[in-house]
């Protein structure tokens, strides 16, 4: 076998050479010295996203993992200041685009703020059904994800299988699998029926009887606990030190739930358990998720209910206050010149895997954001999530990594 | 010296009446008329005449056809399309259904297999060319050397009183050629990979060994066909059942079976010591384990559930003993490869604690067991 | 905290007897699976998903109704849309659908309802420059040639008390419909 080389002296100038961060040169050697391995996990790996983990490794433990985020990062922030209000509600779900009710009911509660909008009863339900939903299926998605980190494939296609299910609902109801875009300021874009609300209720019952399967086979199995328990502890302190947030922090016993202490839309009036467990190591993290999973199902029967013993229409409201039973037709005359008061507005909400927030800087004058700042729960919790990595083995690198459910694209942006 | 040689294959050859007799095509008063046996049909012809009896000499048939080479491969290719498709029925999915749909997509590991073959094969720059390339094709040797001495019935290349003891020993030469195919790589992921496999070589050796010893200390012997004949009464998983489980654990681990399959683990290590393989030497190191599985699943067989023990089949002749043996095996394998639908792999300290703790507690009790039934010599009672 | 109950759950730690009862489980659970199987998965080219009413898909434009008011080509967020010149000195849209995303927001903005969605989604082109809809091709919206058509029945989930059904029924004469 022949070797071919160019001969094109390829040669990286100085100055880019100092950005080669975070594997400085050195790094190889020292870790030598220091009797360590160095293993580059990803970002084209098995077992990881679209991220590189630098894990230096002493025997089969791990001294420190040095992450490199950023090969998904699609600069949602700045793409947003050149659009209009409503056009950036596509945009800000790409980034967890599972979860996408989630992510827009922020973005568009921190223009509401702005307006001093008060949404309709009706869509405050359907809102918070779907968000429930999206939840639902996050955290499916993660539990699948963590699964077949452990090697177990059963536990991967059986909440991927279920995962549909939420799918449909939105298909149903928005008309799009993942991408919804259906919440916009005022309400949201389309009202639900009856028999797509039946349809909700049936496949609640249907995710809730096969999860008992999937526990049998997959959450109380021995090696799943085995795998999981006492790998990767956070304990209460270390996760509010870190700024770990949503259920990987009330995993480590700390009570905080956004819908909680600052219930938006129609949580308050709606009866939920918050979560808590007090080890904090993996296996909690997974059990936290999908305790709440339980919960969720319990949230959207409520709002269900809700929703079928309301008159229909009136599912938005347009910034002068007028009731409306459809956007169609009238939407870009009544949100496409949407234009905010000078000032700063924030919203905190609790998407699937944690607080996320939103800031909206606007200058009063143009129909586009001045700034949009957007935190995602992955970027909240990666520092607590390296830190737990310290002191485990090589092979807990899945294991922890799945408990997070870290998910690079919704921490790159 | 040729003649010499053909008789000594035609002495020694197997007997299958299915195609060595002679079919009667009709019979009238004084006119027989029959197509000649296919083996016969090259009788008078010089070299093939010699051809067709080494084919059908029992020792070259044995590591050849039953149980060897053929079976293995015969095993192989509806072990995977069986793994992937009772797989994907727990998992609510339909498994290989494209490539001839009518049989449920059996071919589809034959179709993996050419596309394997026809890949290039790509040697990386760090690799040790010479043992990169050798290494794949001298695992055949530890896999099909164990075939010379563990019989199927009457066909057998050589009946020997250690006949166990020396495919154990040859079968535990083939973590040394994975661990040698990891330092050949010279990548990262395959230095984990390959210390991975040694680590669990340590964990269930022993416990492989010591779960024989007890089974060989019951028969009193060593040699296959002895303990196959012992068992025509009882198999011997009913006289040592800690011995079978602690057997049939080791074969989980040394196969990489889940729940043990870490060395391979695709999310952790992308398949340990043969990650910079490609194409058609990476379809033969795929291959490994299950002929390691293979193997030891016969050895099972042979130890637990009474060989070939079965009711024999007039037109297949020698072959029906080997047919019931490879029967045996094939529903041993399809336990094994079930294991992967519900289960998930431990971290490689569990196993190693797994197996030196409570796996060797029960290998010792399974060899205190052996002791003592063998003492009492229950083979005699039975 | 408001008047949210606090709920601290306890991770089981199995002892020995619990944990063979598990494995046994799990076995079981794998084992009734795989003697009877609660399929869901569709094999697709030959069945397809049947759309719900309202789905987003691509676009059909009613040229008589279109009055050139520009409003879906400043609503759209992915750029997707431009307007071109007719013949007869109107403007009419085109749809880029290497850029649309499927928000419908045109849809929904169309004031005189000459955008209707369609149940078709299978975005496929051979080339890119086809990716470009003219509104000639808008008017009659997508089309799937009766030779190049592999479906044979369309599926849709129905959930009877515990049970997901597939229900199947044989595909429709036209695969493309358009929603009203």
């Amino acid at each position: 076998m022949d070797e071919y080389s160019i001969p094109v002296p390829v040669k990286p100038p100085a100055e880019i050479e100092s950005l080669y961060l975070p594997v400085p040169p050195w790094l190889e050697e020292k870790s030598k010295e220091g009797d360590e391995l160095v293993l580059f996990v990803g970002p084209q790996h098995g077992g990881s996203g679209h991220m590189r983990l630098i894990v230096r490794v002493h025997g089969d433990v791990i001294r420190e993992v040095i992450p490199d985020p950023g090969f998904v990062h699609r600069g949602v922030e700045k793409l947003a200041e050149n659009k209009l209000y409503i056009q950036n509600i596509p945009l800000v779900e790409r980034p967890a685009i599972m979860d996408c009710i989630n992510m827009s009911l922020g973005y568009v509660r921190a223009i509401e703020k702005a307006l001093d909008i008060e949404v309709p009863e009706r869509a405050k339900y359907i809102r918070t059904m779907l968000a429930e939903v999206c939840r639902i299926g996050t955290h499916l998605y993660d539990a699948g994800i963590l699964s077949v980190f452990l090697g177990h494939t059963t536990g991967f296609m059986w909440p991927f299988a279920l995962r549909e299910l939420t799918c449909e609902i939105l298909m149903r109801v928005s008309g799009a699998r993942i991408t919804a875009s259906y919440v916009v300021p005022g309400g949201v874009r389309r009202d639900v029926d009856r028999g797509t609300l039946n349809f909700i209720s049936d496949a609640m019952t249907y995710i809730q009887q096969k999860s008992k399967d999937f526990e049998k086979v997959f959450i109380r199995n021995p090696v799943t606990i085995a795998r999981m328990k006492d790998v990767g502890v956070l304990s209460r302190k270390e996760a509010i030190k870190y700024g770990v947030v949503g259920p990987f922090l009330r995993a480590s016993g700390v009570e905080y739930d956004v819908r909680a202490v600052e219930p938006y839309d129609a949580y308050d009036e709606l009866t939920w358990d918050v979560i808590v467990a007090d080890d904090g190591d993996s296996y909690s993290r997974f059990l936290v998720r999908v305790n709440e999973i339980q919960q969720s199902i319990g949230i959207v029967r409520q709002c269900v209910k809700a929703l079928k013993d309301m008159p229909e229409g009136k599912i938005a409201v347009d910034t002068k206050g007028k009731m409306l039973d459809s956007v169609k037709g009238t939407f870009f005359r009544t949100f496409g010149r949407l234009t905010l008061p000078a000032g700063e507005f924030t919203t905190l909400t609790e998407a699937s895997r944690g607080t996320l927030l939103y800031t909206i800087v606007s200058d009063g004058k143009s129909n586009a954001p001045y700034r949009l700042r957007v935190v995602t729960p992955g970027w909240y919790y990666l520092k607590g999530f390296m830190e737990s990595l310290k002191g485990c083995r090589l092979a807990d690198l899945q294991a922890v990594y799945g408990s997070f459910g870290y998910f690079p694209p919704e921490a790159d942006r | 010296m040729l003649s010499y040689l053909l008789e000594m294959f035609r002495q020694n050859s197997v007997g299958i009446p299915l195609i060595t007799r002679k079919v009667v095509l009709y019979h009238t008063a004084n006119k027989i008329a029959y197509i000649p046996p296919l083996t016969s049909l090259f009788a008078k012809i010089p070299i093939l005449n010699l051809i067709v009896a080494l084919i059908f000499w029992k020792p070259f048939f044995a590591v050849l056809f039953a149980p060897g080479l053929v079976c293995i491969l015969i095993a192989i290719l509806f072990i995977i399309w069986f793994e992937r498709k009772v797989t994907a029925r727990v998992q609510w999915r339909y498994g290989p259904l494209e490539v001839s749909r009518n049989v449920g997509g059996i071919i589809q590991p034959m179709a993996d297999g050419m596309r394997y073959f026809f890949q290039e094969v790509i040697v990386h720059r760090e690799a040790h060319k010479p043992y990169f390339l050798q290494f794949p094709l001298i695992t055949f040797l530890p896999v099909l050397l164990p075939i010379l001495v563990i019989p199927a019935g009457t066909i057998y290349a050589i009946n020997t009183p250690y006949s166990i003891l020396v495919a154990i020993a040859l079968i535990s030469l083939i973590p040394m050629i994975i661990v040698a195919i990891g330092w050949a790589s010279n990548s990262k992921y395959a230095y984990v990979g390959s210390l991975r496999e040694a680590m669990m070589y340590f964990s269930y050796e022993i416990v492989l060994m010591i779960a024989a010893m007890s089974m060989v200390i019951i028969y009193g012997s060593a040699n296959a066909i002895e303990i196959v004949k012992e068992q025509s009464t009882i198999p011997g998983i009913l006289l040592n059942p800690f011995a079978a489980l602690a057997f049939f654990v080791a074969i989980a681990m040394a196969t990489s079976r889940f729940p043990f399959e870490i060395p391979e683990a695709d999310q952790e290590v992308v398949f340990g010591p043969f990650i910079e393989y490609t194409g058609i030497i990476f379809g033969v190191v795929m291959t490994l384990a299950y002929e390691k599985l293979y193997l030891l699943c016969m050895l099972f067989s042979i130890l637990f559930l009474g060989g070939w023990n079965g009711p024999f089949i007039p037109p297949l002749g020698d072959l029906s003993p080997a047919l019931w043996l490879f029967l045996k095996t094939i529903g041993l394998m399809m336990i094994f490869v079930f294991f992967r639908t519900f289960y998930a792999r431990y971290r490689l300290d569990q196993a190693l604690k797994i197996g030196w703790s409570k796996l060797m507690a029960l290998a010792m009790v399974a060899l205190i067991t052996g002791l003592g039934l063998g003492a009492v010599n229950v083979m005699g009672w039975l | 905290m408001v008047n949210k109950r606090i709920k601290r759950i306890k991770p089981p730690s199995p002892d020995f007897v619990e944990s063979v009862k598990y494995h046994l489980e799990a076995f079981g659970v794998a084992l009734k699976e795989a003697i009877k199987p609660s399929r869901m998965t569709i094999q697709y080219p030959r069945e397809l998903r049947k759309r719900p009413k309202g789905f987003r898909g691509m676009l059909v434009l009613d040229v008589n109704k279109c009055i050139s008011c520009f409003q879906c080509t400043f609503v759209c967020p992915a750029n997707a849309i431009h307007m071109k010149k007719a013949p007869n000195g109107k403007y009419y849209p085109c749809v880029d659908y290497a850029k649309c995303i499927f928000c419908h927001y045109c849809e929904e903005t169309c004031t005189k309802g000459a955008w209707k969605s369609t149940n078709f989604m299978d975005v496929a082109f051979s080339r890119v420059e086809e990716m470009l809809l003219t509104t000639e091709k808008l008017i009659n919206g997508p089309e799937v040639p009766e030779e190049e058509r592999e479906d044979e029945y369309m599926v849709e989930y129905e959930i009877r008390g515990s049970k997901l059904e597939l229900k199947k029924e044989y595909s429709p004469e036209k695969l493309v419909e358009v929603e009203d």
